[in-house]
């Protein structure tokens, strides 16, 4: 159970996966950052806790765990890739024949946010991006702002220092999403998922491949193919994801989709959502309605 | 637009402002001395985002001192602290408590300059292509370089709105511009008066935001909401004018706008209002 309901599981295409679904209308899917295989701390579907259940208001809620992420199954044959990701992430929404799907991808599930426009274009009517060094044109720094972890993997510790390190203000790292994080990170999968990605899949598959994937992305966006009403919403103090990283991102969409707006939040690090809930929810549930207005007159 | 005109008296001077709208919350609409004077300015220029403010507030749109239709002090043209003054003249007489501002151009500087020296007259700042921004070492921007005689003709503004726009559909469309040409011919002014002591002043008043925003800060939650294609004021300097504003403003936010110049506000209404009233009501 978390935001206050109880979980759903659903069978996408043999992978045992967990959602949680509330409210009526039109579906907003909420795709959460991260990767598998971290063993210092691992991002979770709770990182939404305090825009999932006021996003009611403007729609169906849905927010589901990734392939090999949270309590979601790990992908079949090691296929420790992004690609397989997305692939889950397209199949999920076929599973549950979601239409018109407003789709919010923040960090590293921003990229499978964008993906599912090309994956699935008559599913998907818009796209909120969030802080993401993935999708993002130029470096990102994750890897530098979280290099040097001081405390053991697996442990609190060590999954609290990374939130709070992506964080404006450690305010927002509240025990119950460390908590929620800690017993991810340690579920039978995790450890299995750690096992395959330190043991030689990073190297090898992992991020080669999404080298590969990020650069059709780009050139994919370069060429139009974005094709949506698209928000960007950045958190200006971010450290992994610089807001240079996102302007960049914006005019490279905005040369070819009029529908796009940039929206930075001050005193906000990684996750903009969780320090400013009250600006944020304003924006996507504005963001959404106009959408839907549009879409009807048309 | 037109329907929602008023009138009133603001210490002598005779105002006119629009009103609509009801409710506790309430949103001024400050115009810009638009466009270094090529342009007779007006709340027209509201007219694709008066009314949708309106479904969430009392919705006020007033013209600044010596412009529309609200009287001017004397022959020389307002300064611009006496155009700041008017303004929170006209909030007191008009009895709004607290309005969230929302400036275009000068209008926005003098929204800038009331939240910072008078944070007890606004609940919330924002800023549309305003020349608050700074704009460093820049070269001298030719934007609005050589109009075209006859001075405040329709077509010498139709080609400023022109120039500052990234299209010009809005240019022609409503009502705007039909009335900065019936203003012009209403009260003819010679290009000389462009060099008005309103002009002089901004430079100083900038100056007196930046010395504030720097070590005092704004006390109100502030938004920039920024045409990406603005040739006059462009999307960098708002970047910069963010980065002043940031450090001691929690509640300050960046918006840009797309396939859009100095007027965000008629190029993009729809993202523009958007981005206003959440901002807006995430204060409440």
């Amino acid at each position: 159970m978390s935001f206050g309901i109880d979980a759903k599981w659903i069978d996408v295409e043999g992978a045992r996966t967990r959602y949680f679904d509330a409210g009526h209308g039109v579906p907003i899917l909420f795709v959460t950052g991260g990767h598998f295989g971290n063993p210092i701390a691992t991002s979770v579907v709770e990182t939404w806790d305090r825009n999932f259940l006021p996003l009611t208001r403007a729609g169906r809620v849905l927010a589901v765990e990734k392939l090999g992420q949270g309590h979601t199954d790990n992908p079949a044959n090691d296929d420790y890739t992004m690609q397989a990701v997305i692939r889950h992430l397209a199949a999920f929404i076929d599973a549950l024949d979601l239409r018109g799907v407003h789709v919010i991808g923040q960090s590293a599930g921003a990229l499978p946010a964008a993906a599912l426009v090309r994956e699935r274009p008559q599913r998907v009517r818009s796209c909120t991006l969030i802080n993401t060094s993935t999708l993002a044109p130029g470096i990102g720094t994750t890897e530098v702002n979280l290099a040097g972890c001081p405390h053991p993997p697996f442990t609190r510790e060590s999954q609290r220092w990374v939130m709070e390190r992506s964080a404006f203000d450690t305010a927002s790292v509240t025990n119950d999403y460390i908590e929620a994080g800690y017993r991810v990170l340690n579920l039978d999968k995790s450890h299995e998922a750690v096992r395959a990605m330190q043991g030689g899949l990073k190297d090898s598959l992992f991020a080669p491949r999404l080298a590969v994937l990020k650069q059709e992305m780009l050139d994919w966006m370069r060429q139009g193919g974005l094709a949506r009403p698209t928000q960007i919403v950045w958190g200006a103090n971010d450290r992994t994801a610089s807001l240079d990283r996102g302007v960049e991102l914006y005019r490279l969409i905005a040369a070819n989709e009029r529908r796009c707006s940039l929206h930075v939040v001050n005193q906000a690090g990684h996750h903009p959502y969780r320090e400013h809930p009250d600006a944020f929810n304003e924006l996507v549930a504005a963001f959404i309605h106009d959408v839907e207005r549009d879409a009807a007159d048309a | 637009m037109e329907d929602f005109a008023r009138s009133i008296d603001v210490a002598g001077v005779a105002t006119r402002f629009f009103e609509q709208g009801d409710g506790p919350r309430q949103v001024l609409l400050v115009h810009g001395g638009a466009c270094s004077g090529l342009i007779r300015s007006n709340a027209l220029v509201w007219e694709r985002n008066f009314s949708a403010f309106a479904l969430h507030a009392r919705s006020l749109a007033v013209e600044m001192l010596g412009q529309g239709e609200t009287d001017a002090l004397g022959p020389d043209g307002p300064s611009f602290p006496e155009t700041v003054a008017h303004l929170a003249g006209f909030i007191a007489a008009t009895g709004l408590d607290r309005p969230h501002i929302v400036g275009h151009d000068e209008g926005g500087l003098a929204a800038l300059t009331l939240g910072l020296t008078r944070p007890d007259l606004v609940a919330s700042v924002t800023l549309t292509g305003s020349c608050a921004a700074p704009s460093g070492d820049a070269l001298p921007n030719l934007t609005l370089s050589g109009a075209p005689a006859p001075f405040l003709s329709r077509a010498s503004q139709a080609w400023a709105l022109e120039r500052v726009s990234y299209a010009n559909h809005h240019v022609y469309d409503g009502r705007f511009l039909d009335e900065a040409v019936r203003l012009a011919r209403a009260a003819p002014r010679d290009e000389a008066a462009r060099a008005s002591t309103l002009r002089k002043s901004v430079s100083r008043a900038r100056s007196e935001c930046f010395t504030l925003l720097r070590d005092r800060g704004i006390a109100r939650p502030i938004l920039l909401a920024w045409g990406l294609d603005d040739p006059l004021v462009p999307f960098d300097n708002a970047v910069a004018l963010y980065r002043l504003a940031t450090p001691l403003q929690r509640a300050a936010q960046l918006a840009s706008l797309n396939q859009a110049g100095n007027m965000p506000f008629r190029e993009q209404p729809t993202a523009f209002n958007r981005a206003v009233i959440s901002f807006i009501l995430a204060q409440s």
